[in-house]
């Protein structure tokens, strides 16, 4: 059921081509909106770099979709949609409406200043939308995610063996993150700042990602290809936005506590004063070459540590996942604020119970609705992922959707706070 | 685009880095290859494929036997590789994939869950255009 002023659809493309692509997903994507669209939200995966180059996906699209119409999106490692999941191609959402109004923000340099980023941004979606009379903000961010840093001499590898001095291992990831801007995504710090400048806007969040060896990731605006941005699609509208985080992550009986930490909450170095993988290891009962470059999608993803991770959030034990091994440090995908901690575990049934627990919290009839999904539900999930999407499509009740899967997802209300987590599902229904 | 569908549902698959190869099988039968055959096989499984392709055979006299109860897939590792059956529900047929021991299962999972789709779509639509003309 479709509120009158409002016209949604959703596209899908499997071309192999990167313009071909574009084309395709620009004439199917509209075909069904009888107009126009005030926004085009585009996520694809990574191949099309390697086949024509996401530039020409752009360009594809722009060759069907009017100049004018602003467009947002990136790099993840699949999608869903009303069409099916997939782990190849490239999905479109457009909105038409004649009471809604809409601002596009960009911000720069995400990894080395992410507080500047979204000044920018802000100011940008403020410049278009403080004078909209419109009841409801809205914002959707697509923000760069985390890569594997680049640590010379090694290279970029997801397990630095202990041999510098740590010390000498921190310089040479600071050198990274701030200069080569290859690190942390630090997107929790970039919705904290936006949530302090816009309070009172719902939001969605996702990092977008490649296909898995987080090497390179990339934002759209418009006809262009971003790096380390933020891109955030902003709307004032009369519809009512739904926003809700879920991970459903079971708490085990391993706790303990974080005794030395980075400056800025992002770093282990020790646990229960001792080194940390060593520690780490130790209270998982695990050998030390059980965790290698190998196994890592296999272990790691699966027992995540539990803590907090935003001051706004009530969440005690958001989950984080070990980003990279530096000797005996944890550089974990987002920052951990509180000193106690766990070990949180999930298995294929809560994965897919998270998702009804989201939906049925949102006792409501949505009109279209926008999912950040954690990349490594995906991954666990592989082909059962059509049960998270069956169960999305049934809800949605023909209804226009489209979950993307990414590294590092969010939500925020008003009334429920900002949620930042790992290994979520984050909806934001419309209706 | 060639003139067998399924074959171009498996060129399909095999542009995907981490298949190796791929084909619609039953025992002792290779159903549907991709255009190029074997020869469309990635260089790195040829050393390793008449291994493969024999213990294949094992494998599908459990899906002979247990298809109609359900089963929906299988998997066996050997040496450096994975093989992936897809069972066409209901059949003593399946769409085999052969992948590294080590590669990203989750998103092979999904490419392989839609190829299946696919291929049974084409198969339901050629049944009831027999049906049809019948």
């Amino acid at each position: 059921m479709l509120n009158e002023s409002v016209k949604v659809s959703v596209g899908l493309t499997r071309e192999w081509d990167a313009r071909k692509a574009g084309k395709d997903i620009a004439e199917k994507t509209l075909e069904k909106l009888d107009g126009t669209p005030d926004f085009f939200i585009l996520f694809s995966t990574i191949h099309y770099q390697d086949h024509g180059g996401l530039k020409e996906l752009l360009n594809g699209i722009y060759e069907v979709l009017p100049k004018e119409v602003p467009l947002v999106g990136g790099t993840v490692k699949g999608f869903s949609n009303n069409y099916g999941c997939y782990a190849r191609g490239a999905t479109a959402l457009a909105v038409s409406s004649d009471q809604m109004d809409v601002a596009i923000g960009i911000g720069h340099n995400t990894k080395r200043n992410p507080k500047k980023a979204t000044e920018k941004c802000v100011q940008m979606i403020k410049e278009k939308l403080d004078n909209s009379t419109y009841k409801n903000g809205f914002l959707l961010n697509i923000i760069s995610g985390s890569e594997i840093p680049n640590i010379p001499p090694i290279g970029r590898k997801k397990i630095i063996e202990p041999g510098a001095a740590p010390n000498t291992l921190m310089k040479l990831f600071s050198f990274s993150q701030k200069t080569l801007q290859m690190g942390a995504a630090r997107d929790e710090e970039i919705m904290e700042e936006m949530v302090s400048l816009m309070p009172d806007f719902s939001m969605l969040s996702g990092g977008s990602l490649d296909e898995g060896s987080g090497f390179r990731n990339f934002q759209f605006h418009n006809g262009e290809v971003l790096k380390n941005a933020i891109v955030t699609l902003g709307i004032k509208t009369d519809l009512d936005p739904y926003v809700k985080s879920t991970h459903n992550m079971k708490k085990t009986d391993i706790e303990f506590e974080i005794t030395k930490m980075s400056k800025d909450c992002r770093i282990i170095h020790e646990i229960n004063g001792k080194p940390a993988l060593q520690e780490l290891l130790r209270l998982l009962n695990w050998p030390k070459n059980f965790l290698n470059e190998e196994t890592w999608l296999k272990t790691t993803f699966y027992f995540p540590i539990g803590g907090k991770c935003v001051e706004q959030s009530a969440d005690e034990n958001s989950p984080h996942v070990i980003g990279i091994i530096l000797g005996e440090s944890l550089l974990l995908t987002c920052k951990i604020i509180s000193s106690h901690a766990s070990i949180l575990t999930i298995d294929g049934k809560r994965l897919l119970d998270a998702v009804d627990e989201n939906l049925s919290y949102q006792n409501i009839s949505p009109i279209f609705g926008l999912i950040s999904s954690c990349a490594t539900r995906l991954e666990t999930l592989g082909n059962k992922i059509y049960d998270v999407r069956d169960r999305i499509d049934s809800y949605m009740d023909g209804n226009p959707f489209i979950v993307f899967y990414v590294g590092g997802e969010s939500t925020y209300s008003l009334e429920s706070g900002l949620d930042y987590a790992n290994m979520s599902f984050n909806a934001a229904l419309f209706a | 685009m060639g003139e067998d569908p399924i074959a171009d549902i498996l060129d399909d698959l095999l542009k995907l880095d981490d298949i190796l190869a791929c084909m619609v099988a039953r025992q002792n039968m290779i159903s549907v290859m991709p255009t190029a055959g074997t020869e469309g096989f990635k260089q790195e499984i040829y050393e390793t494929w008449d291994i493969i392709h024999s213990a294949m055979d094992d494998v599908f006299t459990v899906i002979r036997e247990y298809s109609q109860a359900g089963l929906t897939e299988m998997e066996f590792n050997l040496q450096n590789y994975e093989a992936l059956f897809y069972v066409f529900p209901d059949t003593e047929n399946a769409l085999v994939a052969i992948v590294p021991s080590l590669s990203n299962r989750g998103l092979l999972a999904v490419e392989m869950e839609n190829a299946r789709r696919e291929i049974i779509s084409i198969l339901n639509k050629g049944e009831q255009e027999q049906q049809v003309s019948v």
